[in-house]
């Protein structure tokens, strides 16, 4: 048989139980590869006639490395017909594999290899240990990490309102971001390895007041970044896409400030201000275009029943529309764009943007990522804020 | 959504049984694993999850005939109840041709009955199907109870809790003996191949 790849894609749109149902309902032999972010070897599964015979991640092979690849929530896949010669060790069925497989996943005992993980975290001293979401970040490049710091539990590692421009990526721990509001101290997200602490904004100004509270939830070791090393990298990049990442970094800032007043139960402003008007992107529309705010305002609107959510007011030089390279929850597929009436536009080119993206760093690169992720997990924190509300 | 697979000349499809959770569900698939064992391919798949089991095997009914001369292999599954059980119950339902809904003739699960019914409708909807139209038997099991003395439902009452809207063809039953299995299977399994002969025609 000659190495030859016939199926390709990806696993959050065809995930392994399906896989393994397609490739046995088709009773292939090969080799399947999956190839993630957060793991630094492909995983392999070897099918012999459909059936599953072995699966290998690096060193470690059998029937357990082929259930820890039900974690692998996001990444790629390919299936190749090529010979191999490798023992049989597994045994069961595949459809028993694949339901013991989505079982374990479900009962938490599979390590999610994606964005968002579910943690045991402990919930208060003496309290009952509960799943919680932890954002985690892609493999961690040891390049830029110039030193390491420990923190004990309960220790604040930045505080909002402080001014600084050092930023650290988890190696190990939970870290959680809070927004203080008054003397209100609102948690918003729990973050774990991989994710950064500090925003990309530092990178365009000498001096960066800290938008949020970070304190080690329990013992954490922080990697110090080169933060000279990043800064030049991103100096070099086209003025366009600075402006892309600075623009992110603004909407994780509002998403997270939102999300901090309706945790505490105060009102947000404008929330009917949008009836009525026509939005310049619709909620669910499936043009792509990018765009780059000339003049006036474009509002970040969530409509839904019984009052829309205001998440985002952009301004000049921030952009709107699909982002070609992340995905962020919001428009166009999650929320509608609306716009002054002195609004100017400049479309912007995506396949320039995400050259532009493929050509970064692997730490620039994931704290872009994680930024994303970031905004994401807010935004749906704020919409289920929102929502409960409307509903009483 | 069936799969045809041209080289083995097959159409494999997928009957799920639902229901609320110890009403019976798994009993259903238990009796039938072992009372129609020629028709079964296979082992049972058995995986213990909380509050329920969840069961699977491969099925191939006799007596149904052919579908475009292609020989039909049925998936059997149970779908664990419980919410957390997410992956796995999406992963049973997608694709799903036909549903077997087992409800519990005890009078104090009366609600469970109807709670469970409803977490149907929903699930399906996320997967764009819709409960009045998907080949659909509903399964009134555990009357011998009442010969114990335990308090059940009269069949008029569930009729009216359940299938007033829905008007699929229902049936009595106590799994645990094997009375009323078999012909709920078959009902659900010609419900199932009418309705896929008749997609079949239109896509024609």
């Amino acid at each position: 048989m000659k190495d030859r790849v016939v199926l390709s894609g990806d696993l959050e749109f065809l995930n392994l139980g399906e896989l393994i149902q397609l490739i046995g309902s088709t009773g292939s032999s090969g080799v399947l590869r999956l190839i993630s972010r957060f793991v630094d070897s492909p995983g392999l599964i070897y099918f012999h006639e459909g059936n599953p015979i072995d699966a290998s991640n690096g060193p470690d092979r059998g029937l357990e490395v082929l259930y820890s690849f039900f974690g692998w929530k996001e990444g790629e896949f390919e299936f190749s017909t090529e010979s191999f010669n490798v023992k049989r060790t597994i045994k069961k069925s595949r459809m028993q594999i694949i339901l013991e497989g989505l079982k374990r996943l479900d009962d938490g005992q599979i390590d999610i290899k994606a964005g968002i993980g579910f943690d045991t975290v402990p919930n208060g001293p003496g309290a009952k240990k509960r799943k919680v979401p932890v954002i985690k970040g892609p493999m961690i490049d040891y390049m830029d990490v110039v030193a390491e710091e420990d923190f004990y539990e309960g220790q604040t590692i930045v505080a909002q309102g402080r001014h600084g421009t050092w930023m650290w990526v988890v190696l190990e721990g939970i870290v959680d971001i809070c927004k203080e509001v008054g003397d209100e101290l609102v948690p918003i997200l729990k973050v774990g390895p991989g994710s950064f602490i500090g925003s990309m904004a530092a990178f365009a100004q000498q001096d960066e007041v800290r938008s949020a509270t970070a304190i080690a939830a329990e013992r954490v070791q922080l990697g110090v970044l080169d933060r000279q090393r990043l800064t030049h990298e991103y100096a070099s990049l086209s003025s366009d896409f600075r402006n892309i990442l600075l623009s992110l970094d603004k909407r994780l800032k509002q998403v997270t400030h939102q999300a901090a007043m309706l945790r505490l139960n105060h009102k947000l402003p404008r929330e009917k201000l949008f009836d009525g008007k026509t939005p310049i992107i619709r909620e669910g529309d499936t043009r792509t275009q990018l765009f780059s705010i000339k003049r006036g305002n474009a509002f970040i609107v969530k409509q839904m029943a019984g009052g829309d959510l205001l998440m985002c007011k952009l301004e000049k030089y921030d952009c709107v529309g699909t982002i070609p390279f992340v995905n962020i929850g919001h428009e166009p597929h999650s929320a509608a764009v609306f716009g002054t009436s002195d609004l100017q536009l400049k479309e912007l080119d995506p396949d320039r943007v995400s050259e532009e993206y493929d050509r970064l760093s692997g730490t620039l690169r994931n704290m872009v990522d994680n930024c994303a992720t970031f905004i994401g997990a807010t935004t749906a924190v704020l919409s289920a804020l929102h929502k409960k509300r409307m509903k009483k | 959504m069936a799969v045809f697979n041209i080289n083995k000349r097959e159409i494999e499809c997928k009957i799920v049984y639902y229901g609320p959770g110890r009403g019976g569900k798994t009993t259903n698939l238990e009796y039938i694993f072992k009372a129609y064992k020629k028709q079964v391919k296979g082992e049972m798949v058995s995986i213990d999850t909380e509050g329920d089991r969840t069961l699977f095997f491969d099925f191939l009914p006799m007596d149904l005939g052919k579908i475009k001369g292609c020989d039909v292999r049925v998936q059997l599954f149970t779908v664990p109840g419980q919410v957390q059980y997410s992956s796995t119950r999406k992963l049973v339902l997608k694709g799903v041709d036909g549903v077997v809904f087992v409800a519990d003739s005890m009078e104090v699960r009366r609600e469970k009955n109807m709670l469970s019914l409803k977490d149907l409708q929903q699930n399906l909807k996320e997967y764009n199907l819709s409960i009045f139209k998907i080949p659909l038997v509903l399964q009134y099991n555990k009357r011998d109870l009442a010969d114990e003395g335990i308090p059940i439902m009269p069949v008029e009452q569930m009729e009216r809790d359940l299938n007033r809207q829905l008007k699929v063809p229902s049936f009595e039953a106590s799994a645990i003996n094997g009375k009323g299995v078999g012909q709920t299977l078959q009902a659900c399994l010609r419900l199932t191949l009418q309705y896929l002969q008749k997609q079949l025609k239109w896509a024609n």
